[in-house]
């Protein structure tokens, strides 16, 4: 097959039918994973990331530990059939490394970590499948994993990727896109808009930076609307369980029935 | 894909097949099966009641894990008498290589058991694409010497009278390349499906441990 295939064609559709500034369509999953203390499952259209999050808790070597504050120690694993070839990844590639620092350093500041001195809080990161904007669902998924895991934060953390097809900006790269355009990942935290990471890897004109940085800010306000929906939702069936089992020990049977 | 639970303990098993040549290649007529697994969190978890610690198990420790479960799954998936037929291409030049790939996201305990649960479940699934075998016979040097275009010329070539370089039927001894007829097909499935083994773990219990036990009671 030799035709290319278009990323934005003269009606305004990409290779896999959305608009410029269209999201993929997000899932989240925050059923509990393991003994793991808080986990999240997101899926931005095929890219789908699991993160749990352990602690804080004592810290595996006292060495590591900082007197006065607790440290994040974020691991990932990418399954071998996560990509379209199948490759096993080490986990000392540099890749990943850089990957695994890239998220550290966005929740290093976000994480109240001064109220944990001398642990640690361990976010591992399973990659199950990759299509495109894998720091963007690592970083919403480990947002969603502190927070069902009860780590205090000082507000969610947002995190799209971006691109620019010649001078139209585009929002939330597929492998395809990302292959061929500029791509950038920036997390912003909502209530502040605050920003936590930019980060980009290829070459982006600065004229067409602006554009495609304040894009990315706002779609981290959509992104933000969906999590918040998703821990509601999760809240209010744990409360509901809650609220069910009180009532089954302190009410009568016949009087249980009638309160549905 | 198949995504197997035990309780506390849960695997995800994943095949993926790829293309191999047997000359440039490690291909091996026939086809091949390879085996892996890896753990999603840092091992598994010893205490239940307790969080997971692993001050004794360092990373090392944890290689020597994934290889003993890598090397169990992969002794017995691959035995050559649950060997799949058809993970052949071209014979002698081009076969599947099935990629099996185990994540153990949890693990509660009898992993092993799991494992063989997923990896049955995966390879039950798993469905072969359909290939034909494809030859292209470039026609002869003397039937176009008198071409003043030479032999890139498509509209002299199919006036000759030679055989065509479609026609399939002496095809499979001599087919160099092959291609896939249908882009949507997901193809056959894999044979050898009633044969994938199911594992039980039994572990002996030491019986002066049943008999402290009975006397407590």
């Amino acid at each position: 097959m030799s035709s290319r295939i278009e990323i934005l064609n003269d009606g305004g559709f990409r290779s896999d039918g959305r608009k410029q500034y269209e999201l993929r369509d997000i899932t989240i999953d925050l059923s509990q994973q393991g003994t793991a203390d808080g986990s999240a499952i997101i899926t931005h259209g095929l890219t789908q990331v699991m993160v749990s999050v352990f602690g804080p808790r004592e810290a595996k070597m006292r060495s590591q530990t900082l007197h006065d504050r607790a440290v994040l120690n974020v691991e990932i694993n990418v399954a071998p059939f996560s990509t379209g070839d199948r490759r096993k990844r080490s986990r000392a590639d540099r890749r990943i490394l850089e990957l695994a620092a890239s998220i550290e350093s966005t929740f290093e500041p976000v994480v109240q970590t001064s109220l944990y001195p001398r642990s640690q809080i361990d976010i591992y990161v399973q990659v199950l499948q990759q299509d495109g904007g894998l720091l963007q669902a690592c970083i919403n998924a480990t947002t969603l994993a502190l927070v069902t895991a009860g780590v205090p934060l000082l507000d969610f953390v947002c995190a799209v990727s971006g691109g620019v097809y010649s001078t139209q900006p585009l929002l939330d790269l597929t492998t395809l896109e990302e292959n061929d355009l500029p791509n950038l990942t920036v997390a912003v935290m909502p209530r502040t808009q605050k920003v936590t990471l930019v980060t980009m890897e290829t070459r982006l004109h600065v004229d067409r930076f602006r554009d495609i940085f304040e894009l990315a800010c706002q779609a981290g306000q959509t992104i933000h609307k969906e999590m918040k929906r998703a821990v509601k939702d999760r809240t209010v069936a744990l409360v509901g369980a809650m609220d069910t089992g009180a009532k089954h020990s302190s009410v009568d049977p016949d009087a249980m029935m009638e309160d549905r | 894909m198949a995504h197997e639970g035990g309780g506390g303990t849960e695997v995800l098993a994943a095949t993926k097949l790829e293309v191999e040549d047997m000359e440039t290649g490690d291909g091996v007529d026939g086809g091949r099966v390879v085996c892996s697994v890896s753990w999603c969190v840092s091992g598994p978890s010893f205490k239940l009641d307790e969080p997971l610690t692993y001050s004794h198990l360092s990373s090392n420790a944890l290689d020597e894990l994934q290889h003993d479960l890598t090397v169990i799954l992969q002794q017995t998936i691959s035995h050559p008498s649950l060997h799949p037929q058809n993970l052949t291409i071209i014979p002698r030049k081009k076969s599947w290589l099935l990629n099996l790939d185990a994540v153990i996201l949890a693990d509660a305990g009898n992993a092993v058991d799991a494992l063989f649960m997923a990896a049955r479940a995966a390879l039950w699934d798993t469905k072969v694409p359909r290939t034909r075998a494809v030859e292209y016979n470039a026609p002869e040097a003397s039937q176009v010497a008198g071409d003043s275009a030479g032999a890139m010329d498509v509209d002299n070539r199919e006036a000759i009278p030679t055989v065509s370089g479609f026609d399939t039927r002496e095809m499979v001894r001599t087919a160099a390349d092959f291609e896939l007829p249908d882009y949507w097909d997901e193809g056959e499935v894999l044979q050898g499906q009633e044969k994938w083994p199911v594992c039980v773990t039994l572990n002996l219990v030491s019986i002066a441990s049943i008999q402290c036990v009975l006397r407590a009671n």
